[in-house]
């Protein structure tokens, strides 16, 4: 490990300037609290990944293979020749700026290398010494670069600063999608071995389990046991969740988190619930029992064996169309990659609500409808009774979650469904919502509590936003639609607007949803309902 | 012209002064947007310093109550605690606050009748310095106490995993992570 403290003679050496140093120059410094842990061995194994092995990114052996130059840069090669988009965003950008200012992590900590172009400078430099003739003539000159071991660390230290969450994309003029060039490095990183736990683990063992929690079917079940007996009590309802029943309509996938991690936990119900009181007809799957997709996070090629399990499994149950809960990346993986990756899904048919007779158009490639969409249409065609005043305890803004956001462009359905659940809701400014919003600050697996300063730093600017419509309009929950979104805003807040709590859109939903039959006096966080009705028979 | 009247007068030469300081403390490339961009939603770090030290400013020159100034100080010590700074470079600006106003005022006609006054902010200064230290420490007990939260959340998670294997061995834990 490397060492933090201070030797005697260091203690007063002190500057308070930092070292103007030439941006060619590599400068990762891997101090504790700015970077994730290592993939474990165990994972590493079980997806059977290049150079296995016990290894930490703070010491200076990073015991890679002997040519592990030459299987970067073929590497490299491979890729450009695979895609053309890299190639393409590798050689036009003309370092205009559009997008220097707009990376939340270069916001929040100030370091020039977080601006997305420079980022993306510091693998193109190298793309340039060794693919281009003025990189290989002119060198530096032309912003060219040897790959040495101190430039592989510093692609790992700042492409895995990166949460892939493409704010910065939508001000290139160019079109060019920075995310995608992470994702390009983070490929080249992978066949030297170098990739961290929070990537790997929840990958691995959504191939073991099929989630990433590692939570084996019979467990998944009895959880659903506890859900609905916390159901029954709060409602006094039986309520049914179907699990791996073949013929349903409709297959719904959620993150994992919602049935094991807090808040999340009260999505989870909100689903149930709204399910029950609408008979659909549909499934919970234990192969597919994971929306969130880890691979999309390490390679094209573990996100598409990923992907592929949701729709192995649709086919398999024989259901019409898949419905898909409260996840960010599985929405990007599904709109962006899964046509090409797995698609298209022919065996489907195109999403109908078997409630209101809507016809999801726009989802007639991929056969999958997001819960919001599905709820708005419900609460649209006035499927649902629903008492906003149950809500009232909470003063409710929205965070755009970035992949539902800019991957699908999905602003209004959940503000529409919050607008009819809530009577206090806020947006916060509007450079810090819909395609503009900011990140959680802890995306594409930055999530882990060992890389908390560089969450802070990176979710300060979402927090800035909250605090301005905390101050302005006294909210304290944040509403959102990303089961990591729901693990790292409570910290986040904690640190820079404490007394903000963060929900689901369905947490918000349940509360407000009055069933029949129902005996409530109590939320689904178990406070009493600010306004409860009478029950209804 | 009393200290007060002087500080007033030159209250926006010694905030430029300050916050040149205080940015000077980043890598020049990002300086430029610290200290232009006046949006503070597309600016956070740098809107936030302007206004925190400006209030910080006003309260000196008034002679505030130091705790009046603690949220102020406190806002801008949440940033630095967690950028990549030492604790000594991370509460520089306090020292160079001082830098700042003694270099404002030179040349200025300060003489012998200021000398109380300027020892009074100096002492003003150093409490404010004390107290950015201990909300210092507190912001880097806060990221402690939020990772020892996270593990016990991922504790908690783990042993509902647990009990749902084993359903029917010991108690039930509910979606508040509370025994039930």
């Amino acid at each position: 490990m490397a060492d933090d403290k201070l030797k005697p003679e260091e203690i007063l050496n002190v500057s308070y300037e930092p070292a103007d140093r030439d941006w060619l120059t590599p400068t990762a410094v891997f101090r504790k609290g700015t970077y994730s842990y290592s993939a474990p061995l165990k994972h590493q194994k079980y997806l059977d990944l290049p150079n296995q092995r016990e290894w930490n990114p703070a010491d200076a052996d990073w015991k890679l293979p002997e040519n592990w130059k030459e299987i970067i840069l073929e590497g490299m090669g491979r890729l450009l020749k695979r895609h053309r988009s890299f190639k393409l965003y590798l050689d036009i950008c003309v370092r205009c700026g559009a997008c220097a200012d707009k990376c939340h992590y270069f916001l929040g900590s100030g370091d020039p290398k977080n601006m997305p172009v420079l980022r993306a400078e510091l693998l193109r430099s190298v793309y340039r010494r060794y693919f281009t003739v003025a990189g290989k003539i002119f060198g530096r000159l032309a912003g060219a670069r040897d790959l040495t071991e101190d430039v592989l660390k510093e692609w790992f230290y700042y492409f895995f600063q990166c949460s892939e969450c493409r704010r910065c994309s939508i001000y290139c003029p160019y079109g060019i999608d920075t995310c995608e060039i992470t994702m390009m490095a983070r490929e080249l990183l992978n066949l030297v071995g170098c990739n961290i736990q929070w990537v790997v683990e929840p990958a691995s063992n959504c191939f073991r389990t099929g989630n990433h929690l590692g939570i084996p079917p019979h467990a998944f079940k009895q959880t659903f046991e506890f859900a609905l007996d916390e159901l029954k009590d709060l409602t006094g309802i039986s309520i049914d969740a179907p699990i791996n029943r073949k013929g349903a309509e409709i297959l719904f996938v959620a993150p994992s988190a919602d049935y094991f991690a807090s808040p999340h936990w009260h999505t989870f119900l909100g689903y149930l619930m709204l399910f029950h009181e609408i008979g659909l007809d549909y499934t919970w799957s234990t192969y597919a029992s994971e929306g969130g997709n880890f691979g999309l996070f390490h390679s094209s090629e573990l996100a598409k064996r990923l992907n592929n399990k949701i729709y192995a499994e649709a086919r398999r149950l024989g259901v019409k169309w898949i419905l898909g809960g409260e996840c960010g990346h599985m929405w990007r993986t599904i709109h962006q990659y899964m046509d090409t990756f797995n698609g298209p899904a022919d065996f489907l048919e195109e999403p109908v609500s078997p409630i209101t007779g809507t016809k999801f158009d726009n989802a007639r490639s991929t056969k999958m409808v997001h819960i919001t969409e599905f709820t708005a249409d419900l609460i649209k065609h006035d499927k649902l009774k629903l008492d906003p005043a149950r809500n009232d305890r909470w003063k409710v803004t929205f965070h755009d979650s970035c992949n539902p956001a800019r991957a699908i462009g999905l602003f209004a359905e959940p503000r529409y469904i919050l607008q009819n659940v809530c009577n206090h809701f806020f947006d916060m400014p509007e450079n810090t919502i819909k395609e503009k919003t900011f990140c959680c600050g802890s995306g594409a697996g930055l999530g882990a509590d060992e890389n908390m300063e560089m969450r802070l730093r990176g979710g300060f600017p979402r927090a800035h936003a909250v605090k301005y419509v905390k101050e302005k309009h006294g909210v304290n929950m944040v509403s959102c639609l990303c089961a990591i979104d729901k693990a790292s805003l409570p910290p986040l807040f904690e640190y820079w607007v404490p007394g903000v709590e963060v929900c689901g859109v369905h947490e918000l939903v349940g509360n407000a949803l009055v069933m029949k039959g129902e005996t409530r006096t109590a939320d689904l966080r178990g406070e009493p309902l600010a306004q409860a009705e009478e029950p209804t028979a | 012209m009393t200290l007060q009247e002087l500080l007033r007068k030159r209250k926006k030469a010694i905030l430029d002064r300050c916050l040149n300081l205080l940015f000077d403390t980043y890598p020049h490339d990002s300086v430029t947007l610290m200290k232009n961009q006046q949006n503070s939603f597309a600016n956070p770090v740098g809107s936030t310093f302007r206004r925190e030290l400006e209030i910080i400013l006003d309260g000196l020159s008034e002679w505030a109550d130091p705790g009046d100034l603690t949220p102020s100080l406190d806002a801008i010590v949440h940033i630095r605690a967690v950028q990549e700074f030492r604790p000594s470079g991370a509460l520089a600006f306090m020292v160079h606050l001082k830098k700042a106003i003694r270099e404002e005022l030179q040349g200025m006609q300060t003489g012998p009748e200021h000398l109380d006054d300027l020892a009074r902010l100096d002492l003003r200064i150093d409490e404010l310095t004390f107290a950015a230290f201990d909300l210092y420490v507190a912001c880097r007990e806060k990221i402690a106490e939020i990772r020892v939260g996270e593990a016990r959340a991922e504790r908690d998670r783990l042993v509902r995993v647990v009990q749902a294997m084993t359903r029917g061995h010991g108690s039930r834990v509910t979606g508040h992570g509370e025994k039930s």
